[in-house]
């Protein structure tokens, strides 16, 4: 009656344990939180120089770490890929595998004070100088924010303040950056302008209205209208369309790729829909608890995906005209993230493994100038035809299982 | 925003505090202002319908009195050149504004000539002449007056035909003459039966008029006629063949047909027990004539500062009303409308609305002049012309308080004068405040008297007795037995709740009333300390626990003078009538907050042990508790009475009184009570009223219990202490000489 | 928006009904009635009339033989034409008596209300931007307290503190021993200084639930995913939260502001019996225990009034502050 069985279970903390790691973590923060909100630094501090100058942004090993009263959780461990300017990468991947942390990052509006970008660098081409975001303060944060990088996000529903009309929205952006020395006029006319150019017919009306008074299309039209009034070169597409029907996501999505063309910005696309990465991106990054086990070019990834992880999540796509008994899915799932083991995040789930998989987590291989894999069975033979390879190693057991489980 | 709101915060309080520090400033005027604390201003400020006891303080600020009782409550005669009394082995001098004499006439009535002095002035300036006094008692007169002075009741001549055209039955139906048919005021029954008793009880009592004249040892002869004793007894016109018959009717007028008063005449017997009840009562029974009188006969006006009440008997109370506070007739009343001779008396009789529309705003002629009252507080002013000379202290404040706010005022500096109701606790809260451990010190100055009132416990003779009968020895004795219990209990109750703030009394009268008894008066006695034989059963220097075997020893021997069967210390039987089970009503709040709640718990221990169950039933709503023994039903309750400065005792033990709730009925007392109204001579009151509280005792109607004491707080600070009031009692207090007080 | 204010104005009436008509029944149904109590004591003084027929005279007089339901339809049509009637108790006309009273009740209430809500709301909102900090422990432990004190033990403490022991103010009243000599000037001065520890307590009453309340709708506001649209626009700090946040704020904070409106009126009866101000809340509390039906009434049938003029205005505040609610 007396004794604790819970600590028996795994990922008990007690009470001791609890308020040790809640007290360090406070510590730690605290000292991220102070360097972030000095005022009046040195831009020399956070300057930097890009790898190649075609980059708009570089994830150089980036790791962002939520620092909670219960352990930290390594959202993102270490992730590597560049994005190029006027070119649309997708980072598709499961559910907490560090897809949207990765682009907070980038922006610095993770949920502070627990998250916090830990390592690593991300820089950032402004044009004619390059930050890096991860020294650079709150205040020149807010600087960039909204006028070279601007972010899209899941929600349009509950995303603009209800209480303000949406010309006053719009209109807030433009005032805070390009157009800080313009009068009220031309702000007006800019933002009715931007309006327009979503693709929204009745724009003086809608000026006039608040938010509750829109669709939801209408009202991520809008959105799209606020990140793009000051003409950013990032944009950051969070699952855009997630919260909108088909018809009008296709609609979202012709309108991001058309302004991005006009803009020649380029956009961040996260999603977990195959489809609209392969509709609208030309690099395609692959992210798996925390880290990125595959990333090429669209072409690459759908054609021949390596990391026996991407080659599931074709597998698991219904495909039109097909007959299956049951849709394939992925066993297992996505480890602990406060507890990530040493070997390949992936081992425990796949279905390919190979002797090596028992080492230590696997170095990227490269199979072509853009196509990378985190995987050992690409160790000995980097090529294409090896991942096609893979991919047929998996569709024999899928129709494998399939059979047996027509005999039962 | 923060620290916006918190400057002005701290602005605010830094004005506040940075000018002068508020309730200890002294200043303002040349020599300062008094502040009083006050409980219950209802903002009636005129004398004629002031009614709470905070308002009667402002009055008697704002007025002066007519007639002015001393330090024992006693009248002072001679106000004018004043009156050196002894109190105290101090000689004290009382000055009035008038001088009244009261003069026993030969036909029983009294005449009270009251002569004003003529140099005293209102606050507007306007002098007072008799006619303010006149108006004022024509104002309390006045048939539609609602206020709580009852001057209207007391028997002045031609008063009840003023008030309300009223004449009494019996003499409508003794002036309409015995062959009368208007019977539009009573009865042909009435009639009969009024002439029936003239001629039956009537003549008798006149024959025993005629009889006692003629006794040779009165100074008669047996030879003389009815028409010759009743001469002889003051009745000479009547004709040589008179019979007693005619003599009663000559009587019979001369008093109006007043029964009750044609007593005065008796030769022996009373003549309520001659004439029927009903026949009797209708000499005081009022009947609607519908024609009231003008004027009020007994009330006449000799010049410009003096006048005569006259009342039709003696009543000994009567002076006391003349206390009352002469009203500005030009101020109150309308100067166009006074006209003594046709009269008219500075107002339309039946209309008191100006009077009563000044309620809020008086004017009188007392020490302080009324400025206003706003936001609870009285302020007054000095006034320059007292006739006792001007007050001391320039301006008086009179504050509505709450009690808990009272002692801490003193000490903040907000009050410099409170009256809070005295108890151990507050004895101890000022002892602390003062530092020293005493009542009086450098914050706060105690002065302590007695208390007007006492507390009791009552036994209805009525539900506790042996038998039905309520007189007889056997009650008597049963109601004694269960006083003498109780009676010992008394001393450590009172301490434990009172500490020394009370004491336990002995006779049912407040000790600050002159008529009380006092230790060294022969014939004093510790009430039921007796046993059935009258042997005391307590001597000096006994402990506690004989004190209390004593009592209910001897509480057993009365049981038994009453009838009980008492074996081994134990009651065993009741007599019949009688139970071995009583009950005693208490107000404790339901929590047993009272003073003489452990008396009777610990009473009741000690009835259980000799066979008696004694409930004691604390009732939590006080208005059920007056229910209770109001409506006849309790058997013993403890209750409080609170004393006029008349100790006359009519409503509470004559067998006619109103508020007889112990329902004793005894000839002697009533006569006695009677007596005592009558005369007017203090001493032999004195003595009457002894008598009568003994025979009260005897009853064992009545363990008096506790006498508090009260006090009146002064901010030492503030106060210059020499200046107040010394050897104050219930009658005299620091108000009756406020034009002496001074502030430091 | 003039439709919508007229039905509820209509509707308002015919609760404003209802609610006097139960009053009424209420304070006919107490069982010690103020006629009972002053029958009584003019009964007891010698040479009166009877208990009974002082009873009966007394009843007719104030109108309380009739039953019930034609009381009320009585006393209905008399206020309604204006006739308000006498107080039983204070003996004057009893919008006279109340007319004294409202002031210095409404004076202290509006002080309280308006340095309550300017202490709390920043203190709110500085809790919840800075939330598990120290600054946000001691603000909720402040707020706790505030919640949890009664106010006669702080108004007693105060009085202990600032009066007995330091001198700086008159232990209560409203006026102090030398106001009828000063001047104008003076007398406010020192009418002001008499309420510096009434509004005091009346204040720190108030704070702690709204600062609470602030605290917790702020901590909601900024979890909300148009605060992060904000930031990500690029706006400063201070502008996300006093101008983003705080307008989401500002709809449930005039719902209890506006609800605390009636209490301006009702008076604060606790505090202005220890601090002897003669307002409403101590004059109607002796009105009510008395049994004084027309003051009682009156004041109550004003405060209904109050309170639903309250929850109109509120209606109507809420419309202006947040556009999801407006009729179009």
């Amino acid at each position: 009656m007396f004794g604790n069985s819970k600590k028996d279970e795994a990922g008990y903390l007690s009470a001791k344990e609890s308020r040790r790691i809640s007290k360090e973590n406070r510590k730690i923060t605290q000292d991220y939180e102070k360097k972030r909100k000095r005022k009046n630094v040195d831009p020399s501090e956070y300057a930097c120089e890009m790898r190649d100058p075609n980059n708009a942004v570089e994830f150089d090993d980036v790791h962002t770490y939520f620092f909670t009263d219960t352990g930290v959780v390594k959202s993102v461990d270490g992730v590597t890929y560049d994005v190029p300017v006027g070119k649309t990468v997708g980072v598709v991947g499961e559910s907490g595998c560090g897809k949207s942390v990765t682009c907070l990052s980038l922006i610095q509006l993770l949920q502070r004070p627990q998250g916090q970008v830990t390592g690593g660098a991300i820089r950032l081409n402004l044009g004619d100088h390059a930050i890096d975001v991860t020294k650079a303060p709150e205040e020149a944060m807010q600087k960039i924010r909204g006028s070279e990088v601007s972010m899209i996000y899941q929600e349009p529903m509950t995303s603009l303040n209800p209480v303000f009309k949406i010309g006053e929205q719009i209109e807030e952006v433009i005032a805070l950056h390009d157009g800080k020395d313009w009068d009220a006029e031309r702000i007006k006319a800019r933002a009715i302008e931007m309006i327009e150019t979503v693709g929204i017919a009745n724009s003086e009306g809608i000026y006039g209205m608040y938010p509750h008074e829109l669709s939801g299309g209408m009202r991520q039209r809008i959105m799209i209208a606020i990140a793009l009034a000051c003409n950013p070169r990032i944009i950051i597409a969070d699952e855009p369309t997630t919260a909108l029907d088909v018809t009008i996501q296709a609609q979202i999505l012709d309108l991001l790729r058309t302004l991005k063309d006009k803009i020649n910005s380029s956009i961040i696309l996260v999603t977990h829909d195959l489809g609209v990465v392969a509709e609208m991106a030309d690099y395609v990054v692959v992210m798996y608890a925390g880290r990125i086990v595959e990333r090429g070019t669209a072409e690459e990834i759908f054609d021949h995906p390596a990391h026996p992880y991407t080659i599931g999540l074709m597998a698991s796509k219904p495909v039109v005209g097909k007959k299956v008994k049951r849709l394939y899915s992925i066993p297992g799932k996505v480890p602990n993230p406060v507890d990530m083991p040493n070997y390949c995040y992936f081992k425990d789930r796949c279905e390919l493994c190979v002797k090596a998989c028992d080492g230590e987590y696997p170095h990227m291989v490269r199979l072509s100038p853009t196509h990378e894999v985190s995987c050992y069975r690409y160790y000995d033979d980097a090529s294409a035809s090896a991942a096609t390879e893979t991919a047929a190693v998996l569709d024999e057991l899928i129709a494998g299982t399939d059979n047996e489980g027509e005999d039962k | 925003m923060l620290g916006l709101s918190a400057a002005t915060m701290g602005a605010l309080a830094l004005a506040a505090c940075g000018n002068n520090g508020g309730g200890n400033s002294n200043g303002g005027g040349e020599s300062g202002t008094l502040v009083v604390a006050a409980n219950g201003l209802e903002g009636k400020f005129c004398p004629l319908f002031t009614a709470s006891a905070a308002d009667q303080d402002v009055v008697s600020f704002n007025n002066i009195a007519l007639l002015i009782t001393d330090r024992m409550a006693e009248p002072v005669y001679n106000g004018i050149e004043g009156e050196t009394k002894e109190y105290n082995g101090t000689e004290y001098t009382y000055t009035g504004p008038a001088d009244i004499e009261m003069v026993q006439n030969d036909d029983g009535t009294v005449t009270y000539n009251v002569k004003l002095r003529d140099d005293l002035k209102f606050h507007d300036g306007t002098p007072i002449t008799i006619d303010d006094a006149i108006f004022t008692l024509y104002s309390y007169f006045d048939p539609t007056y609602d206020g709580s002075a009852t001057l209207y009741s007391n028997d002045i001549q031609g008063l009840a035909e003023y008030r309300s055209g009223m004449a009494t039955l019996a003499s409508l139906i003794g002036n309409a003459g015995r062959d009368n048919t208007d019977f539009t005021y009573f009865t042909q029954e009435q009639q009969d039966a009024f002439w029936a008793a003239v001629d039956d009880g009537g003549t008798k009592f006149a024959q025993e008029i005629v009889d006692y004249v003629k006794d040779p040892e009165n100074g008669g002869s047996e030879d003389m006629t009815v028409a010759d004793a009743a001469a002889a007894w003051n009745y000479p016109d009547l004709p040589a063949d008179a019979t007693a018959t005619t003599f009663f009717e000559a009587i019979g007028a001369a008093y109006d047909w007043n029964f009750s008063a044609c007593e005065a005449e008796t030769a022996g017997t009373a003549l309520s027990e001659l004439i029927p009840e009903d026949v009797y009562a209708m000499g005081t029974q009022g009947v609607e004539t519908g024609e009231a009188a003008a004027n009020v006969t007994g009330i006449v006006r000799n010049d410009d500062y003096s006048m005569s009440i006259t009342t039709n008997g003696v009543d000994a109370t009567m002076i006391y009303q003349l206390s009352f506070a002469p009203c500005s007739m030009k101020y109150y009343g309308d100067e166009s409308l006074w006209d003594y001779e046709n009269n008219s008396f500075g107002f339309k009789k039946g209309d008191l609305s100006k009077a009563r529309g000044l309620n809020g705003q008086p004017m009188g002629s007392g020490a302080f002049k009324f400025d206003d009252f706003t936001s609870g507080t009285v302020h007054m002013s000095a006034n320059e012309d007292y006739f006792k000379g001007a007050p001391k202290v320039a301006h008086l404040n009179y504050v509505e308080s709450q009690e808990a706010d009272l002692v801490t005022g003193v000490q903040a500096g907000t009050l410099d004068v409170a009256a809070p109701s005295y108890s151990m606790e507050v004895e101890d809260q000022i002892s602390e405040i003062n530092g020293n451990g005493e009542v009086n010190g450098d914050v706060i100055t105690t002065f302590l008297h007695d208390y007007r009132g006492y507390g009791y416990m009552a036994i209805s003779a009525d539900k506790v007795n042996v038998g039905g009968e309520p007189g007889s020895d056997a009650s008597k004795a049963l109601r004694k037995a269960i006083d003498t219990l109780v009676a010992a209990y008394r001393d450590s109750g009172v301490k434990s709740y009172y500490g020394d703030t009370a004491s336990v009394l002995n006779y049912p009268i407040s000790t600050s009333s002159w008529a009380s008894p006092n230790e060294t008066d022969p014939g004093y006695a510790v009430c039921y300390s007796t046993d059935a034989s009258g042997n005391p059963l307590y001597t000096e220097g006994m402990s506690e626990d004989d004190r209390l075997a004593a009592a209910k020893a001897g509480a057993l021997t009365w049981f038994e003078a009453a009838g009980y069967t008492v074996e081994g210390g134990v009651l065993t039987a009741a007599p019949a009538g009688a139970k071995l089970e009583y009950q005693c009503n208490i107000g404790g709040g339901g929590k047993g907050d009272h003073p003489t709640f452990m008396i009777l718990q610990e009473a009741k221990n000690a009835f259980a042990e000799i066979g008696m169950n004694f409930i004691v039933n604390d009732i939590a709503n006080s208005a059920d508790l007056f229910a209770s023994y109001q409506s006849g039903e309790a058997e013993m309750w403890c209750a409080a009475w609170q004393s006029t400065a008349d100790p006359d005792m009519y409503q509470l033990y004559h067998s006619q009184g109103s508020t007889n709730y112990y329902k004793i009925n005894d000839p002697s007392l009533d006569e006695l009570i009677v007596a005592g109204r009558q005369t007017l001579d203090t001493e032999s009151r004195k003595t009457i009223y002894k008598e009568a509280m003994d025979i009260i005792l005897d009853w064992g109607v009545e363990l008096p219990v506790y006498q508090r004491s009260e006090c009146t707080l002064f901010g030492t600070a503030r106060v210059n202490i020499d200046s107040v009031v010394k050897d104050q009692t219930p009658y005299w207090g620091w108000k009756d000489e406020i034009e002496k007080l001074e502030l430091k | 928006m003039r439709t919508y204010i007229a039905k509820r104005i209509g509707i308002s009436v015919i609760i404003l009904l209802c609610v006097t008509f139960i009053i009424y029944c209420l304070m006919r149904s107490l069982p010690s009635s103020y006629v009972e109590t002053m029958a009584m004591q003019l009964s007891q003084a010698p040479g009166a009339k009877p208990y009974e027929e002082w009873l009966a005279q007394l009843n007719a007089t104030y109108g309380l033989d009739k039953d019930i339901f034609t009381g009320f339809v009585t006393w209905l049509g008399d206020f309604l034409t204006g006739n308000f009637g006498d107080s039983w108790k204070f003996n004057v006309p009893v919008i006279t008596e109340f007319q004294n009273t409202i002031g210095i009740s409404f004076a202290m209430g509006g002080l309280a209300f308006v340095f309550s809500t300017v202490i709390a709301v920043p203190l709110g909102i500085l809790a919840a931007t800075k939330q598990y900090s120290k600054a946000d422990y001691i603000i909720s432990a402040c707020a706790l307290a505030g919640i949890s004190l009664p106010t006669f033990f702080f108004a007693t403490l105060l009085k202990l503190i600032f009066s007995v022991n330091l001198g700086w103010f008159d232990l209560y009243g409203l006026m102090g021993r030398d106001f009828a000599q000063l001047d104008a000037v003076g007398q406010a001065i020192d009418m002001v200084k008499h309420m510096v520890m009434p509004v005091v307590t009346l204040t720190v009453i108030q704070i702690g639930s709204l600062m609470r309340y602030t605290r917790t709708n702020m901590l909601e506001v900024l979890n909300a995913d148009y605060i992060r649209t904000a930031r990500t626009k690029g706006l400063p700090e201070h502008k996300v939260i006093y101008k983003h946040a705080f307008r989401n704020t500002l709809i449930p904070l005039v719902t209890i502001i506006g609800g605390s409106l009636p209490g301006l009126f009702s008076g604060a009866l606790i505090t202005e019996t220890l601090f002897m101000i003669p307002g409403t809340g101590y004059t109607s509390y002796q009105a009510m225990t008395m049994g004084d039906i027309p003051y009682t009434m009156f004041f109550l049938t004003f405060i209904a009034v109050i309170t639903l003029l309250s929850n109109l205005l509120t209606d109507i505040l809420y419309a202006v502050v947040d556009p999801r609610v407006r009729i179009s």
